[in-house]
């Protein structure tokens, strides 16, 4: 499927979404059967200073555990300390009240013992990726091979979401004529940590963007540890070395929003000037990209975390269809410009009104999707 | 001795100074170019292991990595300072600078930083390393002080061990054998043997330079008196020969006189002759009776000589009394012998003019030491005296002449006339002209 097209196609369910949840009341659901008491789902995740994206995700969740009628905790874990996630992460599933179901997102070396643990405590789960090929086959290379408890991994396609922003971002510069006196778009790129596989996936993205346009050129990259402050001073940097550059990548909304500061403090203006934009589809992102200081902001929409928490209530729940949530799911990204920044804002502002017991168009097109995206 | 062994002592200070000297500045060297060498190893360590390490963190902006780096450099000997530079558009940007680059004296060493990134390699800015061999210096320095005053302590301690050790194995046995040699008894040089006081097994059996000099002196003393003893007996034969063959000739004149007819002036020469022949010959009887055969002992020879003069004249009608006051003198024989050639014709001028007519008297005769170091030989009389009209050496007879000759060509003195009372003779002389026949020191 080309990048157009599956911007087409992912923009369309955010559209029903508004069109056809927005009004509806919560309507009240089954109680899981043979159960006392709510649910109770773990959700580990990881967090950075300044943070923009997993507040708005747990958000997205708290309202569809609301809707479920599930208690749902959080557990953030500063990505600087891989080891205390693990740690924490391992006696919190021992401790009681020991949750019914967990959902890992993690990064490098993390998966392994927490999904032990919830082995051996019986725990159904869900891992969000993406990992690194070589971790995934060493945990069997899909759900339920080696793991009688893993559910389903899942993640956003990380690639396509990096190449669907540097696409944006060169034509926008082109478009403005923002180019070398040869006419080449001069690009760089903020990237994230390089020990989340993610982030090599997403600058994979821009690569590949940057190759496939004759008239762009990659200047270079720079890993940072997601905060914005080093989103301004990556760019700065970079400016100082390159100030012929007129498109940064940035490998998050967050960075994104430094940049542009950087850009600011540059001389230059974004949108104008030069062009940059993240990979969040945060509400920051969004306003940015609205106010036109971000040029695109670019990710799947938080929903998909609400499906997964709906996947969790029906296989705790034994309800019918539960099966369809078993596998890997690869959800592709959306691409938020500002003129279509506004519809997403909306959207937002709309999650915690959501009734989450009946299938979003999100869930539906989880039984559709190709599960062989994914080569594991 | 104290020189020799003081010399030994400064010759073994100043060669271990010399070659302390030598192997200090040898190992300084040594260090020394160690540390070059070092220095080289660690700044092509720099280059091979660092340097790709700084240009990937001045790429990514990784000043966390590049402050670790830059320090991590920092930390080997040598370096003083160390800056990361970023190359930007008409400018050097320094991004890490750690370590005293204000010093100055340091050698600067620049490495471009080169990053390969999409294919391409870029020269992306500069690594500048100052190094100083002032640490090598100073710790050169800092072991030259404290290796020469160990040196010298130690140098010091060692040669007087060596001092000490020498001064017990050599040099006071040197000194043993310079005060056996010193007090060796002339007479007698084998009277005792040389035995140095050496350590267990060296007086018996040990066969060193020390026991074969001691063994070769005492060899050599024994010897020494063996010569001695003969030439002793042979002298003594010589003394006894000549003092029979005078006493011949003195019979042989004798004899001559008896049939001789009476004639007083005969009579006088050859009891003159007789006399001078007598005062030789006594003399050689003394030093074949005596243990020295260098000198005479002056009291006996001038008594027994005045006696035997006093006895040639016979004067039974003239009494004449002799008085003698003689130190205790023993004189060499060359001194000896004129002095009693001089006695002996004094004492004869005095029996001959002294006492006419059957007058007595009496004969003085006296030695003692004066107080410059001499001897004063005195002969006088009582006697009528030479007259007023005599005056000395003018009017001398061939006896007083042969008198004044004797004393000032053989004895090197002095003869003074006093016709006082009587005549009273003063000769001084000294007894260091002549040299013994015999060594009795």
């Amino acid at each position: 499927m080309s990048g157009v097209l599956r911007r087409a196609a992912f923009q369309l369910p955010v559209v029903l979404t508004l069109i056809f949840l927005v009004p509806v009341l919560p309507l009240s659901h089954p109680s899981p059967g043979g159960t006392t008491g709510p649910f109770r789902a773990a959700v580990f995740t990881p967090t950075t200073e300044g943070n923009t994206y997993w507040p708005e995700v747990h958000r997205v969740m708290r309202a569809a555990a609301e809707s479920l009628e599930m208690d749902i905790e959080f557990h953030e874990f500063d990505v600087g300390d891989r080891f205390e996630k693990v740690e924490e992460g391992v006696r919190i599933l021992q401790t009681d009240p020991i949750p019914d179901a967990a959902i890992f997102s993690v990064a490098f070396g993390q998966a392994k013992p927490l999904m032990e643990v919830a082995e051996a405590q019986a725990i159904p789960y869900f891992l969000n990726g993406p990992l690194f090929p070589e971790e995934m086959e060493e945990l069997g290379g899909a759900p339920r091979r080696e793991y009688d408890r893993w559910i389903g991994y899942f993640h956003e396609d990380e690639e396509e979401k990096g190449h669907l922003l540097a696409r944006e971002l060169i034509a926008a510069a082109r478009s403005a004529n923002r180019t070398a006196p040869d006419g080449t778009v001069l690009v760089v790129g903020i990237g994230g940590d390089a020990t989340w596989y993610g982030s090599r996936l997403r600058e994979s993205g821009l690569r590949r963007a940057v190759s496939e346009d004759p008239a762009a050129r990659l200047l270079q990259t720079v890993p940072t540890r997601w905060t914005p402050a080093e989103g301004r001073e990556m760019t700065r940097r970079l400016l100082a070395r390159y100030p012929e550059a007129t498109v940064v990548w940035a490998a998050s909304d967050q960075l994104a929003l430094g940049a542009a500061e950087a850009l600011r403090a540059a001389g230059m203006e974004p949108g104008v000037d030069a062009f940059t934009g993240g990979l969040d589809l945060s509400l920051v992102g969004l306003q940015a990209v609205r106010e036109g200081r971000l040029t695109a902001t670019v990710a799947a929409t938080p929903l998909i975390w609400a499906d997964i928490l709906v996947c969790l209530r029906d296989h705790l729940a034994g309800n019918e269809g539960a099966d369809r949530c078993e596998g890997i799911f690869l959800f592709p990204p959306v691409i938020a410009t500002p003129s279509t920044a506004a519809d997403y804002v909306r959207l937002a502002e709309q999650f915690d009104a959501l009734d989450y017991t009946r299938a979003t168009p999100v869930t539906d097109r989880l039984r559709e999707m190709d599960r062989r995206e994914i080569k594991p | 001795m104290k020189r020799l062994a003081v010399r030994h002592f400064l010759v073994v200070v100043a060669v271990v100074i010399l070659v302390s000297a030598g192997t200090l500045f040898y190992q300084i060297r040594m260090q020394y170019s160690q540390g070059t060498r070092d220095l080289k190893d660690i700044l092509e360590m720099v280059e091979e292991s660092y340097l790709p390490a700084v240009a990937a963190g001045v790429f990514f902006f990784d000043d966390q990595q590049l402050q670790l780096l830059a320090e991590g450099i920092l930390l080997h000997p040598y370096v003083e300072s160390v800056v990361i530079l970023e190359h930007r558009p008409g400018e050097n940007v320094p991004l890490i600078t750690v370590g005293d680059d204000s010093a100055g004296n340091g050698e600067l060493h620049t490495y471009p930083l080169v990053y390969r990134y999409e294919g391409v390699s870029r020269e992306i800015g500069a690594l500048h390393v100052t190094v100083s061999l002032d640490e090598i210096r100073e710790q050169t320095l800092a072991q030259i002080r404290v290796a020469t005053v160990a040196n010298l302590l130690k140098i010091l301690a060692f040669a007087l061990i060596i001092l000490l050790v020498e001064q017990r194995m050599v040099f006071r046995h040197l000194r043993a054998i310079s005060a056996f040699m010193g007090s060796l008894d002339p007479e007698h040089p084998a009277e005792r043997e040389l035995v140095l006081k050496r350590g267990i097994g060296r007086n018996t059996g040990g066969s060193d330079e020390l026991s074969e000099i001691a063994g070769a002196l005492n060899i050599m003393v024994r010897r020494l008196e063996g010569v001695l003893n003969e030439k002793k007996v042979l002298l003594q034969e010589l003394y006894h020969r000549t003092g029979n063959m005078m006493q011949s000739i003195r019979a042989i004149l004798k004899l001559q006189s008896l049939r001789t007819e009476a004639n007083e002036t005969v009579e006088t020469i050859l009891r003159n002759v007789d006399n001078r022949i007598l005062a030789m010959a006594l003399v050689h009887q003394k030093l074949y009776q005596s243990e020295n055969l260098s000198r005479v002992d002056m009291r006996e020879y001038l008594q027994e000589l005045a006696r035997e003069v006093l006895r040639s004249y016979a004067l039974p009608d003239r009494p004449v009394d002799l008085e003698l006051n003689i130190e205790d003198a023993r004189l060499l024989i060359d001194t000896a012998i004129p002095c009693g050639m001089v006695l002996s014709e004094l004492l004869s001028n005095s029996l001959q003019h002294a006492f006419p007519r059957g007058r007595g008297g009496t004969l003085g005769i006296a030695l003692h030491r004066t107080g410059d170091g001499q001897y004063e030989l005195t002969v006088s009389d009582n006697g009528i005296g030479p007259g007023a009209e005599f005056e000395f050496p003018r009017d001398s007879s061939i006896g007083l002449q042969t008198v004044q000759t004797i004393v000032e060509k053989q004895l090197r003195g002095s003869l003074v006339l006093d016709q006082t009372r009587g005549v009273r003779w003063s000769i001084r002389f000294s007894d260091d002209i002549y040299q013994e026949r015999v060594s009795n020191e």
